[in-house]
């Protein structure tokens, strides 16, 4: 079936997506009553420009016009059996398998037949200085990726030598103003912002128990307990305790507020061991007690059914 | 059985229990902002007093929401809540509740259907 869309909501979008790129996401796009694919489109862009706003450009966006370059070198070096003998570390976060699986993999492993036959061809045709070629490299758990490499012989040696420049990694975006801002956290990793994201939907989800130990977090996270503690502070600026304690405490609060819930019961409904470690706990954050605050008087408005 | 005997209807929404199972649904044309958002949650929360349900959540009534109110929703909006079925009916609610689940993060359990029966029998799991 063909569906028409109307000029105007196109228009409309094309202008969303230029403030967009010029750093207002402030504006929306009008809603229709439609109720089709475009319209999707329009609540999705709306979303998302409100969730870039608030997420990664809340300090303000500025474009300065520039690509990031991210492209790396990384060689590998091969022996006359086309047998991987080493490799730069980058090579392990890009291809998603570890050192100890790529030593002494046959190369073939890790790019597609295609690939393998084109730098077959390349070799037999008995190269002297170094040559281009694109090979489609097959990724642990990831899409292949075509990748271009120079490949050639070392002097005086049998061994290959494979040279990849290697393409940024789509899911590891990390904002440039970071960098900027504090420089000597600049090796904090751009995988690591999804980690540290991860780590704190996990704290917001289970506020109601304890939090797990350092070490229980980190095995859940597969990760150490220095990188969980040190990014989550990069990132959030606050310790993890402190930022779980203080959402559980205003999740007391709430309950506090709005509920008939037995203090005790709120407490425990928070994390919280015992009731005195709580009502110390409310009373440093808050500057009051828990039995201090005014509850709301409950249920008028229930009304019967019959 | 226990019959639908308590029923609270605010501005925004209408929400009763029937057989453990708390239903909740938005009045036509409703805005999700932080203010409704807070308004509906508080008023759920008193409705509910201390116990905590799977809440069937007919959202068919709602035309837009907004960054703070569907934060509010995915955090506060958690509270005596052990899981939500979403009921949705048209392409554009479908969007925004994928978008709710996967961008807001709702912190129980959150699924959308588009019938309300398989929403109960998920619910039900819950009871």
């Amino acid at each position: 079936m063909k569906k028409e869309y109307s000029e105007g909501r196109i228009v409309t979008i094309h202008q969303m997506l230029f403030e967009m790129a010029r750093g207002n996401f402030n504006s929306s796009i009008p809603l229709s009553s439609n109720d089709d694919e475009l319209e999707t489109l329009v609540v999705l862009i709306n979303m998302v420009s409100e969730e870039m706003k608030e997420s990664i450009f809340h300090v303000g966006y500025v474009n300065n016009h520039r690509t990031h370059q991210f492209i790396s070198q990384s060689p590998f070096i091969l022996d006359d059996s086309f047998l991987i003998k080493s490799f730069t570390p980058e090579v392990t976060s890009f291809l998603g398998y570890s050192e100890s699986e790529l030593i002494d993999l046959p190369f073939g492993n890790i790019i597609t037949t295609a690939s393998l036959e084109k730098l077959y061809d390349l070799l037999d045709a008995n190269i002297s200085l170094s040559t281009t070629i694109t090979l489609n490299f097959t990724p642990k758990d990831h899409l292949p990726v075509s990748v271009s490499c120079t490949i050639g012989r070392l002097v005086n040696r049998s061994e290959i030598i494979l040279n990849l420049i290697i393409p940024p990694r789509q899911d590891s975006y990390r904002p440039l103003m970071y960098e900027i801002e504090n420089e000597k956290h600049n090796k904090t990793r751009k995988a690591d912002a999804l980690l540290i994201q991860k780590l704190y939907d996990y704290i917001l989800a289970n506020l109601e128990e304890p939090l797990p130990a350092l070490k229980e977090l980190s095995n859940k996270f597969g990760t150490n307990g220095q990188k969980l503690k040190n990014g989550f502070r990069y990132f959030f600026k606050t310790s993890i305790y402190k930022f779980y304690n203080d959402e559980r405490l205003k999740r007391a609060h709430f309950m506090i507020e709005h509920t008939t819930i037995p203090l005790k019961n709120i407490s425990m409904m928070n994390g919280f061991n015992n009731y005195p470690n709580f009502s110390k706990s409310f009373k440093k954050r808050f500057g009051f007690s828990p039995n201090e605050m005014k509850r709301e008087e409950i249920s008028p408005t229930i009304l019967p059914e019959d | 059985m226990i019959a639908a005997h308590d029923f609270y209807e605010n501005d925004y929404a209408r929400f009763w229990i029937t057989d453990s199972i708390l239903f909740f649904k938005y009045k036509p044309n409703t805005i999700i902002d932080l203010k409704v958002a807070q308004r509906v949650v508080t008023d759920r929360i008193h409705f509910q007093n201390e116990k905590p349900y799977p809440v069937l959540c007919d959202i068919r009534g709602i035309i837009a929401t907004e960054k703070a109110g569907r934060d509010y929703l995915a955090q506060s909006g958690s509270i005596l809540t052990q899981a939500v079925g979403l009921i949705v009916h048209e392409k554009v609610l479908l969007a925004i509740s994928n978008f709710y689940v996967q961008i807001s993060k709702p912190s129980v359990p959150t699924q959308i259907f588009t019938n309300e029966k398989e929403a109960l029998v998920y619910l039900k799991g819950f009871i």
